[in-house]
């Protein structure tokens, strides 16, 4: 058994979450931390944090951009945002996408624009992904 | 002399005056903990922050970060200041402006391009200085991305090599009763100063990092730049309303002070008017007997 932090700048997603095996997306490939994991710091990318609590019970959380730390019996996870899937509005993601989608359709010539609406569709997308994956 | 019914009138208005003050006063004092809340979230992913940072930068050496170059001969800078859009908040702008231009005197060797968040200091200093953007969002509170925006303006234009450092000016909340003006700078950014042995000693831990330690700081730096920038906002947020309680507070307090002094002057009136009275109807008697 360890413990999972999951922390964002707009609040703390779960603190002191126990659980038995964590699936943690890395810039690197998907990475599976079971109890005793080597001391590891990593880059997330974008994508789907799956925790497995004592019950064998799977918990999602999405998670973009940020760093993991793994250390002693907890594993930290920094991320830019986070959501846990119980939460998600599938609507609401919906209609996000459809709006990225829509921007990047149009030519957009400066960069940043190009990188806020990628990382926005990015987003949406995997916010309906996780939504798909309640009740697992 | 005033008369009773201009004191009633007067009464009347000053007792609208304290409704509304002492409703802005709840208003603010339930903003003010909503805005504490968001402080205390972000804590935790602060701390967390500034811990892993500390525990890479002490196994890096000779690490080149764009944020760390020092550009002194560049005599141009931002500064960004974080007033309100509202007033009525005792004095909260005012001090911010009296630092405003405490810190340009300071630092009169440099060129300064001033961007504002919330229009309030805007307003007192726009002739003295030279405007740069007023950032406005779309909700009265910036959200983290919107702060994310400004900060990356802001360190884009440090990177080019457009300006030489990047200053921040707000008001650091230190209770809901006092805040203070705070100046620092932001870009440059510098490393915590702590010693790297004693850090070693704090993380006694071997990481294996990756893709590398280096690459972790590339990631990790913005994030702790743009959350100093996230921090200062989301302290003068709850200054603002910290400040606009308690001057909401006093006005209300002086209300009644002024209410019941005037009740006092009109009762006075009152009762010389009835004495009049009865002085003329019991005089009258007298007469009419006699």
């Amino acid at each position: 058994m360890f413990k999972l932090d999951i922390l964002t700048p707009s609040g703390v997603v779960v603190k002191d979450f126990e659980c038995s095996e964590v699936l943690v997306p890395t810039v690197s490939g998907e990475i599976d931390i079971l109890k005793d994991h080597t001391h590891v710091l990593t880059k997330l990318s974008t994508g789907i944090v799956t925790a497995i609590d004592l019950n064998s019970k799977k918990w999602n959380f999405s998670v973009t951009h940020g760093t993991c730390k793994i250390l002693g019996d907890r594993v930290s996870i920094l991320a830019m945002t986070s959501e846990s899937s119980e939460k998600i509005d599938i609507d609401r993601a919906k209609a996000a996408l459809e709006k990225a989608e829509k921007k990047l359709a149009q030519a957009i010539e400066n960069d940043v624009e190009l990188i806020k609406f990628r990382r926005k569709k990015e987003r949406a997308e995997m916010r309906i992904k996780l939504a798909y994956t309640r009740g697992e | 002399m005033a008369n009773i019914k201009d004191l009633k009138k007067r009464i009347k208005s000053t007792k609208g005056t304290y409704k509304i003050t002492s409703a802005m006063k709840l208003v603010s004092a339930a903003k003010l903990a909503r805005a504490q809340q968001r402080i205390l979230s972000l804590k935790p992913y602060s701390n967390e922050l500034m811990s892993t940072l500390k525990t890479v930068a002490a196994v890096t050496s000779d690490y080149e970060h764009d944020f760390f170059k020092d550009d002194s001969e560049n005599k141009h800078a931002h500064l960004l200041i974080i007033s309100s859009d509202k007033g009525l908040c005792g004095g909260y702008n005012g001090q911010l402006y009296k630092e405003a231009k405490k810190f340009l005197a300071a630092n009169n060797d440099k060129e300064f391009k001033v961007h504002f968040i919330g229009k309030k200091v805007k307003e007192l200093i726009a002739e003295e200085v030279n405007v740069g953007n007023h950032y406005q969002f779309e909700k009265v509170d910036p959200t983290h991305d919107e702060i994310l925006d400004i900060a990356d303006e802001l360190s884009t234009s440090f990177e080019t090599g457009e300006v030489g450092s990047v200053h921040i000016l707000y008001n650091s909340f230190e209770s809901a009763m006092s805040c203070f003006a705070t100046a620092s700078q932001i870009l440059p950014f510098s490393m915590p100063e702590d010693d790297k042995e004693k850090i070693k000693e704090d993380f006694p831990f071997d990481f294996k990092y990756a893709p590398s330690a280096e690459d972790i700081l590339d990631t990790m730096i913005p994030e702790v730049y743009a959350n100093s920038i996230y921090t200062a906002v989301l302290d003068a947020i709850a200054s603002e309303h910290g400040m606009r309680m308690v001057a909401m507070d006093n006005a209300s307090s002086n209300c009644n002070d002024v209410i019941k002094k005037l009740t006092l002057k009109m009762n006075k009136l009152r009762q010389a008017a009835i004495t009049t009275e009865l002085i003329e109807v019991v005089s009258g008697a007298e007469s009419l007997n006699g």
